[in-house]
């Protein structure tokens, strides 16, 4: 049995107890003396005054300061590991499931360290008829050796365990250990749960829970916060076109407001060193970071940022390429300029990646102007040419984007409606007008809400039918579809179910025309907000394709797109094999992964992968309250979740409440024993008496 | 050593009744009768002893006897001039005294010295009236305060006084026994009940001037046992019940020489006593009433004899 105290600064408070002391000592009787028939023969004495510095009614002193330091005892929050655990009970058989946080937060201020040293003492320490299992955690349960009772095998387990860099899931790890506990064995079971309690490992979507037979028990291995800056997201701001700079703003998060301390970041670009600065106290205090650095033109670069802090080495990566702007061929007549105006106003505000417009006459449509382009809208356009249109229905196919204002035209009966180009089916004008209310959630319209467009009205619509395979990106109030999408070959096109000029609609007036426009035209394009930079998370699954999209990896795209497989080296050298039209991974590990392209000489991609925002949390809980938040289930019918409570052998958080109980009753017998002795030194019998 | 058999202790210790028990009897009437008449019955041979009306002789007439005593057919026979004694000691006044000086207001742990003392002078009153005897009372302080003079029917009178008796003032005995002398116009039986916090001089001189007026006195010191073993443990500030002074000590520190000193003073007190041929006794609250009466009255018969 070990115990310790949450909070032992309170100690301090034992200073306290000289309190009753003194008062013991320097306090007066009250000036009414004891009542006394005659001091006639008192009077012939010589006395020797009284011991003013001896201690009174010594009784009374050790209830107070007895009751003064349990209470003091109390509110250092004394806990009791359990013999420990599960471990040291030899009379019958016991099933313990050790389970070791390995999370990224372990690694800091000796954690890691402190988990092994106490897993191995309990392994150590395990009867000769007990069996246990190892198993490491962090969003996950990995399960290293199942139930056994060969300490050897258990040890070299142990032996091998390595903090990782996931986050923290404490309730998947709970519901993981009653699977590993065999039935047949009999006996009780155990889990030891060793950890730094991070209280981002509770805030899971899930409520963590044990069932009620399990005995539960916590060992705390964190001391306290580590101090030092944690690089929590960089964000990329912009790029100078001419010096090829791109912008970043670091987020500092934990120690980021002790302005006392002076830390270091240095910026590494493809493993050179770009940049070493101080971070200021400014900085420090606004929690966050601007610096800017250069991608190589040719390859994506590798940026990684590091702090060294007191107690904590910290780094961030991301991967940058330089970024090529969006190509819009804008197709529109002279009928169209006022709505082709509002078009290019829109677009020319998108960065990373920016868009460049080009305006072409429908007329003037050729192979080559298509060719550069990566998305073509047509503009309320009559498109009668039908070479014209076989070029468009050409270039989506190919892999191009189609987006349609259908105002005026085109009309019924038009030749472009009679292509897959146009979604849906547009038909005759209705007469009654709508507001867009119903924006539906899609990649390409994430940033967007029915809000910033719902002020717009649009007087001119037209019916338009939804076809089989199309999809509806926003409705009007009445229901009916105002964005429809359709896939066509590699393409996709989409039309916009009313005109942008003042004829038809207020859209382009309002303030969500801009982005709803941009983010039209990047879906289309096939291109990410932001493109250019990447950055995944560790136990977030990575979309290969969205990845390459955003660093413009064409040759991984166009590899996937033909069927190819990917091999994905991770940053401690495993590879391993994707495939499909969508392939994906789940990083464990924090660092600089790369795909490459089986056969081909091209430089591998990076992808950057970091530690969870949540896990760089590391604010920690006490036993007592972690154990208030684990629900526990009681066996057979469901019932009420209750908080988890120490069990024999187990964490006991309650040591506090029988202080404080003893304490109280020690209170009470003072505050009688006090009354006994009343302010006039007669006992209460005698006052009785007088009284009588 | 005492010769009463083992079971008689017990049997007497049975009997008796504890002054708290007493204390809890609020009308005097009943409890003289209860102690008198239920547990001193046994003795009333024994009270007799005392205030025995057997014996009879003929006195030779001393100026200040009453002349209506004289036994003239004796005078007729001898020419001499005797009075019939018997007569007035079978119906003699007794008259009780008591203190009610403040310092009689204490107790440590019980009853009060002043309780006690009621609780005795209204046994005495009872006995003396159930032996026809003329019965008188008077308290005093620093003065005399209520006076009853004796009289074959004044034992309710005196018994609803004792009822209504407090301590109110500081405590002298030389004046009020002065004054007491010059109200008994008769020869009494003067129970003197006090706590005595007196110098030996003054109580000398009171006592001297009773026994010089020709009073059988019986002198009762009542004390409580703290004053008797200063029980008192712990830095402690005492103060005079009359005077409210106050005195700091450490009763562990002085204790022997208290004792000393209170134990010098009973000493000298019986010594006192005992040099004018007048009864002593020295009364603890802690002690039953009926035991103490008892042990008194045994012990005086014994004396009388010897007398």
């Amino acid at each position: 049995m070990s115990f310790g105290f949450l909070n032992p600064l309170i100690f301090a408070g034992l200073a306290i107890l000289a309190v009753p002391i003194l008062i013991h000592l320097v306090a007066k009787r009250e000036a009414r003396g004891r009542a006394f028939p005659s001091l006639m023969f008192l009077r012939n004495i010589p006395i020797k005054r009284t011991r003013r510095r001896t201690l009174r009614d010594p009784l009374l002193l050790i209830l107070r300061a007895l009751a003064l330091t349990l209470l003091v005892l109390a509110f250092a929050g004394p806990y009791l590991l359990g013999d420990a655990t599960p471990a040291t009970e030899t009379a019958t058989t016991r099933q313990i499931v050790i389970a070791v946080d390995r999370s990224y937060s372990m690694r800091f201020d000796g954690r890691w360290e402190r988990a092994l040293a106490r897993a191995g003492a309990e392994i150590d320490r395990l009867p000769a008829n007990a069996r246990a299992a190892l198993v490491l955690f962090d969003d996950e349960p990995h399960t290293v050796t199942a139930l056994t009772g060969d300490k050897l095998h258990l040890r070299q387990a142990l032996a091998g365990a390595k903090a990782g860099h996931a986050g923290t899931d404490y309730a998947r790890i709970l519901a993981h250990v009653p699977r590993l506990f065999d039935a047949s064995l009999g006996g009780k079971q155990a889990v030891l749960l060793i950890s730094d309690l991070q209280l981002s490992g509770l805030q899971n979507d899930h409520t963590p829970r044990l069932a009620q037979p399990i005995e539960f028990a916590l060992v705390n291995v964190a001391r306290e916060q580590p101090g030092g800056t944690l690089l929590t997201n960089v964000r990329v701001l912009g790029s100078d076109a001419e010096s090829a700079r791109v912008n970043l703003v670091a987020n500092l998060g934990v120690g980021g407001l002790d302005v006392d301390r002076t830390e270091q970041l240095r910026v590494r670009v493809d493993s050179h060193v770009a940049e070493v600065r101080e971070i200021s106290a400014t900085e420090l205090a606004a929690g966050a970071v601007a610096l800017s650095v250069v991608p190589a033109r040719d390859h994506v670069s590798q940026v990684e940022l590091f702090v060294d802090g007191q107690t904590v080495a910290h780094s961030y990566r991301l991967t940058l390429a330089q970024v090529k702007p969006i190509k819009v061929m804008l197709l529109s007549s002279e009928d169209s300029a006022h709505s082709a105006i509002y078009l290019q106003q829109a677009l020319v505000l998108a960065t990373r990646p920016k868009i460049v417009v080009q305006r072409v006459a429908s007329a003037a449509l050729s192979d080559a102007a298509l060719a550069n382009a990566d998305v073509v809208i047509i503009d309320d356009v009559a498109m009668q040419d039908s070479g014209s249109i076989a070029r468009i229905e050409q270039f989506v196919n190919a892999g191009g984007g189609l987006l349609t204002i259908a105002g005026e035209h085109p009309r019924v009966g038009a030749p472009l409606l009679a292509t897959p180009l146009v979604p849906g089916t547009l038909g005759a004008e209705l007469a009654h007008g709508a507001r867009l209310t119903e924006i539906r959630a899609h990649p390409a319209l994430a940033d967007l809400s029915a809000e910033q467009l719902r002020n717009a009205p649009v007087w001119r619509r037209r019916t338009l039918r939804v076809d089989d395979g199309d999809v509806v990106l926003a409705r009007y109030g009445d229901g009916a579809a105002a964005l429809v999408e359709r896939r066509v070959g590699s393409g996709n096109t989409i039309v916009l179910n009313t005109g942008v000029s003042n004829q038809w609609s207020a859209l382009a007036l309002e303030p969500g025309f801009a982005p709803l426009t941009i983010a039209l035209v990047r879906h289309l394009a096939k291109r990410q907000s932001g493109a250019g930079a990447s950055a995944a998370s560790v136990g977030e699954t990575v979309d290969i394709v969205q990845q390459a999209a955003l660093l413009g990896a064409e040759s991984v795209l166009n590899h996937l797109a033909g069927g190819g497989g990917i091999l994905i080296e991770s940053p401690d050298g495993a590879i391993a094999k994707v495939t499909g039209p969508r392939p994906a991974f789940l990083p464990r590990e924090a660092g600089f992964y790369r795909l490459h392209i089986p056969g081909a000489a091209a430089a591998p991609v990076p992808l950057a992968v970091n530690v969870g925002v949540r896990e760089l949390q590391f604010e920690t809980l006490s036993p007592t309250q972690f154990s208030e938040r684990i629900a526990r289930l009681q066996p057979g019918p469901p019932a009420a979740d209750q908080p988890a409570q120490a069990t024999d052998g187990t964490l006991r958080s309650t040591p506090w409440w029988y202080l404080l109980a003893i304490a109280a009753v020690l209170l009470l017998i003072e505050g009688f024993y006090a009354a006994r002795l009343t302010p006039s030194g007669k006992s209460a019998r005698e006052q009785e008496l007088q009284a009588a | 050593m005492s010769t009463t058999p083992q079971y008689m202790h017990e049997r007497q210790a049975l009997r008796f009744v504890d002054p708290q028990v007493l204390a809890r009897i609020d009308n005097l009437d009943l409890l003289a009768r209860w102690v008198v008449d239920g547990f001193i019955s046994g003795l009333h041979r024994t009270m007799h002893l005392g205030f025995s009306t057997d014996f009879a002789e003929h006195r030779a007439y001393t100026p200040g006897d009453d002349v209506r005593r004289l036994d003239w057919l004796v005078y007729a026979r001898t020419d001499r001039l005797y009075v019939k004694t018997f007569e007035a000691e079978t119906n003699a006044d007794v008259v009780t005294v008591i203190d009610v000086s403040r310092s009689m207001d204490f107790a440590s742990d019980g009853v009060t010295k002043l309780d006690y003392a009621k609780f005795l002078a209204a046994s005495i009153t009872h006995l003396g009236a159930r032996q026809r005897d003329r019965v008188g009372m008077a308290t005093f302080d620093d003065d005399l305060r209520g006076w009853i003079p004796p009289a074959a029917r004044h034992r309710d009178t005196i018994l609803r006084t004792l009822d209504n008796v407090s301590a109110s003032a500081a405590g002298e005995i030389e004046v009020p026994l002065e004054r007491l002398t010059s109200l008994l116009s008769r020869r009494s039986i003067v129970v003197l009940i006090s706590d005595f916090y007196a110098t030996p001089e003054d109580l000398g001189n009171s006592l001297g001037l009773l026994g010089a007026a020709g009073h059988d006195v019986i002198v009762v010191q009542i004390l409580d046992p703290l004053e008797l073993d200063f029980g008192l443990h712990g830095d402690d500030v005492l103060e005079d019940l009359e005077s409210g002074e106050r005195i700091a000590l450490d009763p562990d520190t002085i204790r022997s020489q208290y004792l000393e000193q209170i134990h010098a003073h009973t000493r000298s007190l019986e010594t006192l006593c005992s040099e004018r041929r007048i009864d002593y006794a020295c009364f603890n609250t802690a002690m039953p009433l009926d035991h103490a009466l008892f042990s008194y009255l045994s012990q005086r018969a014994r004396l009388a004899r010897r007398r």
